[in-house]
């Protein structure tokens, strides 16, 4: 019952959450905004540590679960404000970190999965997979999943100059959406979330998919 | 609501998810029952008073439209005026009627003030009424 209370959550690859600006962004972000939760990807850092988690959101009782980066690469942490929110318990998997808790105000309990798909096709199935899999046992619950997928739904989701658009990538990822009955939000305010730089090339990988109760 | 905000120093936008109860688009029209039972509410709303002042030109689907849009603006204030607060108004009516009965008790009213202490009365028992009536 997702729409019947009131709460805000965050997702954001960061690209690296190393250097004092990119901490200093992030924080800036949260104070504006004020969420519930903070789903972040891209850390980089083999360990995040309370020091890291008060950094980019010093005014509340923050409380984390993170997901180490394999060297330099990928990285998960989801943060949440422990006088909103309740967690009971986490677990990770490959590209993935869930938090299971409830909502203190309303009492409404949640799944929050923070997703860090790989970027090449086969890997990104065994997580689809692997994810179906893991939805199972979250049937009738509040499931959402955030992050940064590395796939777009349709060929309007992608501009991009001298690559062809995989249709098999984007059906893997739709099967994968359709098939655990998630719902894909609109997205307000603009086309893409991911922009290389140029203004050329420019995905939608960033999205939040609900489950449908 | 999914909306995304400037990427700032990463080549990805922080997404932010809301879901807030109070945003429901437009808000609807509320009418309360109680209101009928104001004298003057169907004169106000239908007869001369109201309806029938507002001037719209246009096609019969805009003039309603924008009729219904003055109606409620309308409605807003005669409901400020006549309905609104009713506990307080309640609570008024009983200070004044113990004021008089307290005055009745050293000295005799004089007509104006037992006129006032009927009415007085009145009121209190029918706005008492609407008030218990009155579904939130």
């Amino acid at each position: 019952m997702w729409a019947l209370f009131t709460m805000k959550i965050i997702s954001w690859n960061v690209r690296g959450l190393g250097s004092f600006e990119k901490r200093r962004d992030v924080c800036q972000l949260v104070r504006g905004k004020k969420p519930f939760i903070l789903c972040i990807q891209e850390t980089k850092l083999p360990v995040v540590d309370v020091s890291v988690c008060k950094s980019i959101w010093p005014d509340v009782n923050v409380d984390y679960s993170f997901q180490p980066s394999l060297r330099a690469s990928g990285g998960l942490v989801t943060l949440w404000d422990a006088n909103e929110v309740e967690v009971w318990s986490s677990m990770s998997f490959d590209h993935v970190l869930v938090i299971l808790g409830r909502f203190l105000k309303t009492g409404e309990s949640f799944v929050l999965v923070n997703v860090y798909a790989p970027c090449d096709i086969y890997r990104q199935q065994v997580l689809w997979n692997n994810l179906s899999n893991k939805l199972v046992s979250f049937l009738d619950q509040n499931v959402c999943i955030c992050g940064d997928f590395n796939a777009v739904r349709c060929l309007e989701e992608r501009r991009s100059v001298g690559s062809v658009f995989n249709q098999v990538w984007s059906t893997n990822f739709n099967n994968f959406i359709e098939g655990n009955m998630l719902v894909d939000l609109p997205l307000r305010s603009r086309n893409f979330t991911w922009f290389q730089g140029d203004g050329k090339s420019m995905s939608r990988l960033d999205r939040f998919l609900l489950s449908e109760n | 609501m999914q909306l995304a905000l400037p990427r700032g120093l990463s080549d990805h936008c922080p997404l932010v998810l809301s879901i807030d109860d109070e945003n429901w688009g437009p808000r609807p029209l509320r009418m309360l029952k109680c209101w009928e039972s104001f004298s003057g509410y169907n004169n106000f709303v239908r007869d001369r008073d109201k309806w029938s002042s507002f001037q719209v030109e246009g096609w019969g689907g805009y003039v309603l439209k924008e009729k219904l849009k003055l109606l409620k603006v309308a409605l807003k204030e005669w409901h400020q005026s006549h309905t609104q607060n009713i506990p307080a108004r309640l609570v008024f009516l009983k200070e004044k009627i113990e004021a008089l009965d307290l005055k009745g008790e050293a000295a005799a009213l004089c007509e104006k003030e037992i006129e006032e202490l009927h009415d007085c009365t009145e009121e209190l028992f029918s706005l008492s009424r609407t008030n218990s009536s009155i579904c939130w």
